[in-house]
């Protein structure tokens, strides 16, 4: 049961045209362009009509989510309060390393990830941000040793309602590392303007003025994931809901790939314009204290255990303190320490100067005062521990 | 999965292949069609839909069809005796009669209605549960004609974006208990949901699905396109600004870890699921690298830890196939039940520090308690002495039928005799030749002309020398002979059972590659024995026994494609650790009595 990654070798080709073999789907399709061309006063002969999935209803959705899947990855920024999910979607758009996501303020932070189809974390930043489309574009540096996925803008325009959609994301953070994002399948309610003035409408991004309003339930986690057509073309950027406080009514919806092409364009023609912006080189590891002698009970549980002393190493500064197995730590340097993480952490966060800190330990049914004794640190030698 | 990107492979190439070939064509076709649309307007279109429409029909119309099929085998489930308030759903898959629902429906209620789409209740009785998985098996009483059943299907084959049915009963709906049909695709494969607040329940392995499920359907079944079981639904994704309604987001136990539990629950028993005892850790190989899975903790008195899983060992593969991330070794344990051994390879830091090696070892999974308190659960002897009795009749059936032997992996029946050459690592190849008959045992070990023979006669154990010298077996050698003698007499012959002490179905296990049931075998001197039957077939696959040092040895018969005649082979493996002890490739079997002057002790 390996989680292969989406097939790379396989769809070779992260192509805005995917395979067909239905000429007569090919001229359904083809048959509706026409008007689309008159309304865009566009002279020129229509495009070249996207083909349509082989036998789509057959086939249903597993090709169209196969081939987008390597393109999606999971975003994790800053959030987790008052409704703003830390984790979201997003969807690789060039493979210079530009990942297009739902603009959110949890995006506001130095520890932007990304996670990549095949479990790679990669740092983002944010390199364009458009909140009044609720749209970001995320710049990363593609991994050494692989190429990134891309799935290109597709065709918003030919979307009616009653098309059926698939949209991929991460609902309720469920996903991590290597799995593939959720796929779940709806149909298009309306492509159109939600109306905004005269009731409460809340979280749409203002500057918004088309929508695609889906069946799909987007919920927190699918924002910035692709909406997919049919034939696989990727067609809108799932935002997150909509609400109305006057009907309590929630609205699905996606940002057309046309309202965002600017947004894109603008930020891939930057990239050529603007030198990559250098990383700061990595700080030297801290210098780390030389053993205190302490071995703490550290029963491997799913939660990190009460701190109870297993053993003190002879002469150490442990030793030199008093502690003796058995010892439950209570208190180290005034912080109450309720797992053996709280003491672990508790001793490596004692500045580099202290040459003690106070325990407070449980010997029994008595508390002790105790006073261990801090070595300086010493510089990281090559292999020391 | 491991499949299904190979799969894909070749098909998605015919299609780009099949694009070339045809794009000239459709390109002709398209602009004459245009050329019609700009002069007929959007009209004519409408004959250009027709293949497509047909097509869509039929595909409605075998979905009808599909639900049709399968719904009479769909349940309305109620705790107690009639069909009240609160309840799910759930789902016969056996025409004897079993049900699969959740067991937040069942709970521990003995008694159980179910509703089928018939419009009747029916009453059923609670066998087995699986608190952990959240499953529960109820048992209706044998109907003539059997009950209408749904078969399983392969969860593991499923991919996100294949159509499924949810099916049951949202909310209690349905007055006449016909189920709700609900339609969506699966939307991720091997998702590892954990317990959750006060929830003990975790779906280990499931299904997240897009199709509504709703307070009801819990314990119904999720169909693939073919009416096939995927999976039993029970967790929806609620929350609380939308009510307790669906919202998209659900999932479904699926079937391949429901299979691995069955015989547990047909065993009466309250399932536990495996855990390794140990947590591992996705550590970044380094930005941009992707992860490895290394063992942060382990406790000391873990089977896996007893088996040499250290701290620091990076997983790689788990039964033969490659696990990198956390989700997939939880996924591939936690849908095992306790007790299932599984093998692990591991790449361990070298003590030199000179990179790593890899290094493989083979363990039983340690039981992560959940569920009721020990105690709580108490299975229901008739119905647990009626499914052995089950087992026996279907094992038995099987010998009475005249292709008896030829079609089992093993030796089998009340009499039979095999030739092998056994092999060990390290040792030269032995030839043997075991002959059984009725409770009788005779080993004969070494050259044809040359033999060492080993005898049970039904009350005396005996060994000849090559050199004529007789002696009495010694009492290792004796138990083990008379063990399996008995054990196999008492499961070959009609009302054989009254030879033992005890004999118990106590669950399933994997033998051999195959699910097997596990019958617990205790003879008269105390001597015990474990039977594994093959799940489908019923056939006897293996058995295992105590050695004096207390380790236990298990035989499977494996089938074997190229080693020798019918493509099978023996081996003995150390039952805890998997580690092959000894093997038999060239087998020759003979099913039918026995010359009775081989089992005398003066020829």
């Amino acid at each position: 049961m390996t989680r292969s990654p989406c097939p790379g070798a396989v769809f070779p080709c992260p192509c805005p045209c995917p395979p067909s073999s239905s000429s007569l789907l090919f001229l359904l399709l083809f048959l509706l362009l026409p008007a689309l061309a008159v309304a865009q006063d566009a002279p020129a002969p229509p495009p070249p009509p996207p083909p349509v999935a082989a036998g789509a209803e057959e086939a249903g959705w597993v090709d169209v989510a196969a081939r987008a899947f390597p393109a999606v990855v999971k975003v994790y920024g800053a959030g987790g309060f008052q409704g703003v999910p830390a984790y979201g979607t997003g969807v690789v758009v060039d493979e210079r390393g530009f990942v297009l996501t739902a603009w959110s303020i949890a995006l506001r932070t130095d520890a932007l990830r990304v996670v990549t189809h095949d479990g790679r974390r990669l740092a983002a930043t944010i390199w364009r941000a458009d909140p009044g489309l609720g749209a970001a574009l995320l710049r990363v540096t593609p991994p050494a040793d692989a190429r990134l996925a891309a799935l290109p803008l597709g065709d918003s325009a030919r979307l009616r309602a009653g098309d059926g959609v698939l949209a991929l994301g991460n609902p309720f953070g469920v996903i991590y590392g290597d799995e593939r994002p959720a796929a779940l399948a709806g149909v298009v309610s309306r492509v159109g303007p939600l109306r905004r003035g005269g009731v409460d409408v809340v979280r749409l991004p203002e500057r918004l003025e088309q929508v695609i309003v889906t069946d799909v339930p987007t919920n927190p986690g699918m924002q910035g994931g692709p909406l997919l057509a049919r034939d696989g073309a990727f067609v809108g950027l799932v935002g997150r809901l909509v609400e109305s406080r006057a009907t309590n009514t929630i609205v699905n919806y996606a940002v057309p790939t046309a309202a965002l092409a600017e947004l894109v364009r603008a930020g891939l023609a930057a990239e050529r314009a603007e030198p990559e912006p250098a990383r700061p080189p990595a700080p030297p590891p801290p210098p780390a204290r030389p053993d205190l002698g302490l071995r703490l009970l550290r029963v491997h549980l799913a939660r990190s255990p009460m701190p109870y002393v297993e053993a003190v190493v002879a002469g150490s500064p442990a030793a030199r303190a008093g502690l003796l197995a058995d010892d439950l730590i209570v208190r180290v340097g005034g912080r109450t320490t309720r797992t053996c993480r709280d003491v672990d952490e508790a001793l490596a966060g004692q500045p580099a100067d202290a040459t003690a800190v106070a325990l407070v330990v449980k010997r029994g049914e008595v508390c002790l005062d105790l006073s261990l004794p801090l070595p300086p640190p010493q510089a990281p030698a090559g292999g020391g521990r | 999965m491991a499949q299904a990107p190979r799969r894909s492979g070749p098909r998605a190439a015919a299609s780009w292949a099949h694009r070339g070939g045809s794009a000239l064509g459709a390109g002709a076709l398209a602009a004459s069609a245009f050329a019609a649309c700009v002069l007929a307007g959007g009209v004519v279109a409408r004959a250009e839909d027709e293949p497509a429409l047909a097509r869509l029909r039929a595909a409605e119309a075998a979905r009808v069809a599909m639900i049709a099929r399968v719904a009479p085998a769909v349940a309305a489930v109620f705790q107690g005796k009639v069909a009240g308030e609160g309840g799910g759903s759930g789902v016969i898959v056996d025409p004897a009669g079993y049900v699969l629902t959740n067991f937040h429906v069942s709970g521990l209620a003995r008694d159980l209605t179910v509703g089928l789409s018939d419009g009747e209740a029916y009453p059923a009785r609670l066998l087995g549960i699986d608190p952990g998985g959240d499953i529960a098996l109820l048992k209706l009483a044998p109907r003539p004609g059997g009950w209408p059943f749904v078969a399983f299907g392969d969860s593991d084959a499923a991919r996100p974006g294949d159509p499924v049915l949810a099916m049951g009963n949202p909310f209690l709906l349905a007055e006449d208990f016909s189920p709700t049909v609900t339609q969506g695709v699966i939307s991720g494969v091997h998702r590892y949901r954990d317990a959750s607040g006060s929830s003990d329940l975790v779906y280990g392995d499931s299904l997240q699905i897009d199709a509504s499920i709703n307070p009801g359907n819990s314990g119904g079944p999720l169909f693939d396109a073919q009416g096939r079981l995927l999976g039993i639904n029970g967790l929806g994704g609620f929350r609380p600004d939308r009510g307790r309604v669906n919202v998209g987001v659900g999932f479904a136990a699926s079937s391949a870890q429901i299979e691995n539990f069955l015989l547990d629950l047909r065993a009466g028993r309250q399932c536990q699921h495996g855990t390794m005892n140990a947590t591992v850790r996705d550590v970044e190989r380094g930005e941009g690298r992707g992860s490895e899975l290394v063992v942060d903790a382990i406790t000391r008195d873990a089977r896996a830890f007893k088996a040499g899983l250290r701290l620091g060992d990076r997983v790689r593969r788990m039964d033969g196939v490659d696990v990198t991330t956390q989700n997939q070794l939880l996924t591939r344990v936690s849908r095992l039940p306790a007790g299932r051994r599984v093998r692990l390879e591991v790449d361990r830091p070298r003590e030199d520090g000179a990179g790593l090696v890899r290094v493989a070892l083979g363990f039983r999974l340690d039981p992560l308690w959940s569920g009721p308190p020990s105690g709580a659960w108490a299975p229901d002897a008739a119905l647990v002495a009626a499914e052995l009795a089950a087992v026996l009749a279907a094992h038995r059936a099987r010998l009475a039928a005249p292709e008896a032997g030829r079609a089992g992996p093993g030796p089998e029946g009340p009499a039979w005799a095999e030739e092998a050459v056994w092999a060990a690592p390290g040792r030269a190849s032995e030839r043997r030749v075991r002959r059984f008959d009725r409770g009788r045992l005779r080993v004969e070990s070494g050259p044809v002309d040359a033999p060492t023979v080993e005898v049970w006669d039904g009350k005396r154990g005996w060994r000849l020398a090559p050199n004529g010298t007789r002696a009495p077996l010694a009492p290792a050698r004796r138990d083990e002979l008379a063990g399996t003698a008995e054990a196999l007499a008492a499961l070959a012959e009609p009302g054989g059972e009254g030879r033992l002490t005890s004999l118990e179905l106590t669950g399933g296990d994997r033998v051999g590659g195959r699910l097997v049931a596990r019958l617990e075998a205790r003879d008269k001197a105390g001597r015990r024995r474990l039977l594994y039957l093959d799940a489908e077939t019923h056939a006897l696959v293996g058995l295992a026994w105590p050695r004096d040092d207390g380790a236990w040895v298990e035989e499977a018969w494996v089938a074997a494609p190229g080693a020798g005649p019918g493509g099978l082979a023996v081996e003995r493996l150390d039952h805890e650790s998997g580690e092959l002890l000894e093997r038999a490739a060239e087998i020759r079997l003979e099913v039918g009595p026995q010359d009775p002057a081989l089992f005398e002790e003066s020829p």
